[in-house]
């Protein structure tokens, strides 16, 4: 009867090492993260304000706020008249992405340089035909629109972008629509371009 | 009275002897029982996990800081072991593969940090560490120096100041592994 006992316990000590055997000396598992970048356009900030004029040199005065900009030195203050030449107002907005392929869109409110004070009998000139353009980079999409028009056609960059984006305001003085001749109407003369660019769907 | 019973005694004791001696006599063998516990490993969580970030950035594609920690459940290793965990990206990457003007980001770097239990050996992988991103980049401990039991964690971090510039519009993944080895 012991010697059965005993032959009984070493089998169970097989049993025993048999389990072990099959233990792995070593475990892994792996998670999966993920996020989303969304489709999205910036603009980053106030624009840098350039006026230049010619031919000639005028010494232009430039103030400007984000929405506003002030151009002195246009006209000829002795006769009212627009100084011939051409002159661009040059808006450098910095910062400006998209971090997917784009469109760009520009648009004018009125077309023109418009000066809504009420006027009498007489010729004066109450508004300013200009050349509007929008340009994504030096190298990159551009829409130009010209007076009188309102609207430019949609283009787009099948890339992303980040950099700047250039906009121009060219008016030409001493054209049939914007004589030097002409005394122009006091006043503010006002225009609102809005430009958009917006992702590709 | 009191001798009657000291020789009843005595007489008792003798018998017992007796019968001891014939026990002895009759087994003579004794056992050895001796078993290994092999180096082990287990994960009871060998299926993995997921997570989603959700939006990585802000409205202006701008990176955000985002932390998550998978608990991955019960883990051991019953010996000094060796801990290693592996992106397979190298970042998180992109499922598009935009053209781009200008800076842009990319990929997202993060850093990774297992560890077994509370106080476990933790080892981390910082994916920023190594320029690339299109492969795996491993970080390991080749040696804890004890056994650990507990919870398996893993806490990955993204750092928003990795990168001022806007990142490229997709959808960023990667996978990290962990393996545990009592092979050592």
């Amino acid at each position: 009867m012991k010697k059965l006992l005993a032959s009984t316990a070493i089998a169970g000590l097989g049993i025993v090492l048999s389990v072990a055997a099959f233990a792995l000396d070593n475990a892994g598992t792996q998670v999966d993260i993920s996020g989303n970048v969304p489709k999205t356009c910036h603009f980053g900030g106030d624009p840098v304000i350039d006026y230049t004029s010619g031919p000639g040199s005028y010494n232009g005065t430039l103030s400007a706020t984000a929405s506003t900009i002030n151009v002195t030195d246009f006209v000829d203050s002795a006769t009212a008249n627009l100084k011939p030449g051409t002159h661009t107002i040059e808006l450098d907005f910095p910062n400006v992405y998209c971090n997917t392929p784009f469109t760009l869109d520009a648009e004018l409110q009125h077309g023109y340089l418009k000066n809504f004070t009420p006027k009498g009998p007489g010729q004066f000139l109450d508004q300013l035909h200009y050349e509007f353009e929008a340009r994504i980079g030096n190298s990159g999409p551009s829409i130009a629109i010209e007076s009188p028009d309102k609207t430019g056609t949609q283009t787009g960059a099948g890339y992303a972008y980040n950099g700047i984006l250039n906009v121009d305001f060219t008016i030409k003085a001493g054209t049939a629509q914007n004589p030097t001749d002409v005394p122009l109407l006091a006043g503010d003369f006002t225009d609102t371009a809005t430009i958009t660019i917006s992702t590709v769907p | 009275m009191k001798n009657i019973l000291i020789a009843a005694a005595s007489a008792a004791l003798v018998v017992g002897v007796a019968t001891n001696a014939l026990a002895v006599s009759t087994t003579g063998t004794s056992v050895q029982i001796n078993g290994t516990v092999d180096p082990t490993c287990f994960f009871s969580n060998t299926g993995g996990s997921t997570h989603n970030f959700d939006d990585l950035t802000n409205d202006n594609a701008i990176l955000l800081d985002s932390s998550h920690t998978f608990d991955l459940g019960n883990s051991y290793c019953n010996k000094a072991f060796s801990l290693t965990v592996t992106s397979a990206n190298g970042a998180m990457i992109p499922d598009t593969n935009h053209t781009a003007v200008g800076s842009f980001r990319g990929y997202v770097d993060y850093t990774a940090t297992a560890k077994i239990g509370a106080t476990g050996t933790p080892v981390m992988l910082d994916t920023s560490t190594v320029g690339t991103h299109s492969g795996p980049e491993t970080a390991e401990n080749t040696d804890t120096g004890q056994a650990e039991q507990g919870n398996l964690s893993l806490e990955v971090n993204i750092d928003s100041g990795q990168s001022a510039n806007p990142l490229l519009q997709g959808t960023y993944s990667d996978t990290i592994s962990i393996v545990v080895d009592a092979s050592i």
